[in-house]
């Protein structure tokens, strides 16, 4: 490995054109390392995104099952799932709120019970993810009560009725047959939207509404259809491949099949243009750093003509030659990601915050935004070795590419010039 | 006095050699049917005008060039078969005028990483390349500095020195004593004869200098392409 030995000697001998590689190692390195982080910021903000916001389709048929929906959720494109049915039960010993307005004449019969809405997780429905509704005592309704006859009920009903988290109400099917007991598990602030002036029956008050698992439902004999089913997906892209599974499963029934994106798209769709463009620009970086590496190791091999021929003329192997100027451009590569680790470290989140700044979600109309938390740009080791990897690929190819013109190099053209 | 004789086989046989560049609008014809052979143990000069084909013959045998016609054989074996760049790393050594050294090391870096890549089977390179600086003449303190800090005849003495550092059969020299003085070329010369005489090496320069012919063994005289020996006598 003599060629390692004469890369070092020359190395500590042209300190000058050793500092300018470095140099232009150091710029890019740090410019590829910043794109890298600022991938990996937009890629966790995008994930996050994902995750909070996600893409709701909802899905509703007169034949629309609990099956169908079970079904249909089992797909690896559904991260969650909501089938909704709502219902008037009666409530033997519910004192109900009344609409302030009279109910004017000819309304129809009246049908005196509360809201009931049978799902499987609370948190899903579009009133508690957008914030309109909040817990405010004990805890929601989540997958593993199915079955299980709990009740969140609003905070409006428990306070008429003296409940809380622990105590327990009697619901009865419309015909009185059927009838079971539910402990609440919950109580929510909802909607205070109580009708605008117009009378409303005690059902469609926000402030009689009462959630419970869709299975422990069963007892109210309200049927094993649905109303809606609601799944979550991560992106619009995977709502396109489920409505074809719909269609697929659903066969000839006929449903309703509505994205609702909105959200997403506003809070994701900058960040995919931020990475789209931070890839364009990564890609240019490194483009350009090794034109210009591969420029400066030519200009180098051109004036080091002389050299590779005494080395040739001693029967030096042009493998070696390369592997020479390779390792003095790679010596020169370790110190720039180092420096270029030591920048990022400490202008990343300066940066990150600057260019990565989204609107406030919160501040945007529509049902279904969600705030996120704000990116964080942070220097990972990944980031670290992809900068290492890439360095190193761009001194290969800024050496090798020259190099080249070493393997066509003839010894005695360099050398002999008095004929 | 030369260990071998006439009847001992060559150590390198040229034979029909000739040798043509191609310029912008013709070929021209430098080397024409060249036929010699060299032996260890002698010391050779190669004379002959400016164009004449010298230092072209010093690069075919010294396997920096293919011939365009024509073979070469080392030991027998054609210099092809060997590897032009086998050739030169394992049998040859080239001396340049210009030095050629590897600026950017010392004298007695120069030395071992000639015999680093040449791979020469030596227990301590660096002891035996400051042997090799005393013996053409350099001190301890001068073989240990950057060679662009030596004279031109101290950087000769180098160059000479990785040459003998290769242990190869043959050493070409182009012009070695062309830029130096005349003691320096004297002591230069002598290192050449006691090679060839004490070494049994094949020592083969090419020269303006009559007076450097007059003390080599073999002179061989280039004129229009062609070659004629003429020994000198003892």
């Amino acid at each position: 490995m003599n060629f390692v030995k004469r890369a070092g000697l020359s190395l500590v001998a042209r300190t000058g054109k050793a500092a300018l590689t470095l140099g232009i190692f150091l710029v890019v390195c740090t410019l590829l390392l910043g794109g890298f982080m600022l991938q990996g910021a937009v890629a966790r903000q995008e994930a996050g995104a994902q995750r909070r916001i996600g893409v709701d389709v909802t899905v509703r048929g007169e034949k629309l099952t609990a099956d169908d929906a079970a079904e249909l959720a089992a797909s690896p494109l559904v991260e969650r799932y909501n089938p909704v049915l709502r219902g008037t039960p009666r409530a033997p010993g519910l004192k109900l709120l009344r609409s302030d307005v009279p109910r004017p004449p000819g309304s129809g019969p009246q049908e005196d019970g509360p809201g009931l809405t049978g799902l499987r997780e609370s948190e899903m429905l579009l009133d508690f993810a957008t914030g309109h509704s909040e817990l405010v005592d004990g805890r929601p309704i989540t997958a593993r009560d199915a079955g299980r006859r709990v009740v969140l009920v609003d905070e409006r009903l428990a306070d008429e009725n003296g409940l809380g988290v622990g105590d327990r109400i009697e619901l009865a099917s419309p015909d009185g047959e059927g009838r079971a007991s539910y402990d609440v598990v919950g109580v929510f602030r909802g909607r205070r939207d109580d009708g605008g002036g117009m009378w409303r029956k005690p059902a469609d008050l926000p402030g009689n509404q009462i959630y419970a698992p869709l299975a422990a439902l069963a007892a109210l004999r309200m049927g094993n259809g649905l109303d809606e089913a609601v799944f979550k997906l991560s992106s619009p892209e995977r709502a396109r491949k489920l409505h074809a599974e719909a269609v697929r499963q659903l066969g000839d029934t006929p449903f309703r099949f509505d994205v609702n994106d909105k959200a997403f798209q506003e809070q994701v769709q900058p960040l995919r243009k931020v990475g789209a463009f931070t890839r364009v620009l990564m890609w240019l970086i490194a483009g350009a750093g090794t034109v210009v590496l591969g420029l400066v190791v030519t200009l180098t091999i051109r004036e080091r003509r002389d050299e590779l021929g005494v080395l040739l003329s001693l029967g030096e192997k042009k493998w070696k030659l390369i592997g020479q100027h390779t390792v003095e451009v790679a010596a020169v590569a370790v110190p720039a990601v180092a420096f270029a680790a030591l920048a990022g470290a400490v202008l990343g989140p300066a940066a990150g915050a600057a260019v990565l700044t989204v609107p406030d979600a919160a501040a945007q109309p529509g049902p279904t935004t969600a705030q996120l938390p704000p990116p964080r740009m942070r220097l990972e080791s990944g980031d670290l070795g992809k900068v290492a990897g890439l360095g190193l690929g761009i001194s290969l190819v800024a050496t090798v590419i020259p190099g080249v013109g070493i393997l066509r190099l003839h010894p005695r053209s360099i050398l002999t010039d008095s004929e | 006095m030369t260990r071998t004789t006439p009847t001992d086989p060559p150590v390198l046989q040229i034979t029909g050699l000739s040798h043509s560049y191609t310029g912008q609008a013709r070929r021209t014809t430098v080397l024409r049917q060249i036929d010699y052979s060299f032996r260890r143990g002698v010391f050779y000069t190669v004379l002959g005008p400016s164009g004449s084909g010298k230092t072209t013959l010093l690069s075919l045998a010294a396997g920096l060039d293919a011939p365009t016609q024509g073979t070469i054989r080392f030991d027998g074996e054609d210099l092809r078969a060997i590897g032009l760049g086998r050739y030169r790393n394992r049998h040859v050594a080239t001396v340049f005028q210009q030095y050629n050294l590897l600026t950017y090391m010392s004298a007695a870096q120069n030395v071992t990483t000639a015999m680093e890549i040449t791979r020469v089977k030596v227990r301590d390179k660096k002891a035996r390349a400051l042997e090799l600086l005393e013996r053409v003449g350099l001190d301890r303190h001068q073989a240990t500095r950057n060679v662009m800090q030596l004279s031109g005849g101290q950087q000769q003495r180098v160059a000479i020195a990785r040459a003998l550092a290769c242990s190869v059969d043959i050493l070409f020299a182009d012009e070695p004593t062309g830029n130096l003085d005349e003691d320096t070329a004297q002591d230069i010369t002598g290192i050449f004869r006691e090679l060839a005489h004490d070494q049994d090496k094949c020592v083969v320069v090419v020269t303006h200098s009559q007076q450097l012919a007059t003390r080599s063994d073999v002179t061989l005289t280039l004129r229009k392409g062609r070659l004629t020996a003429t020994p000198q006598r003892a």
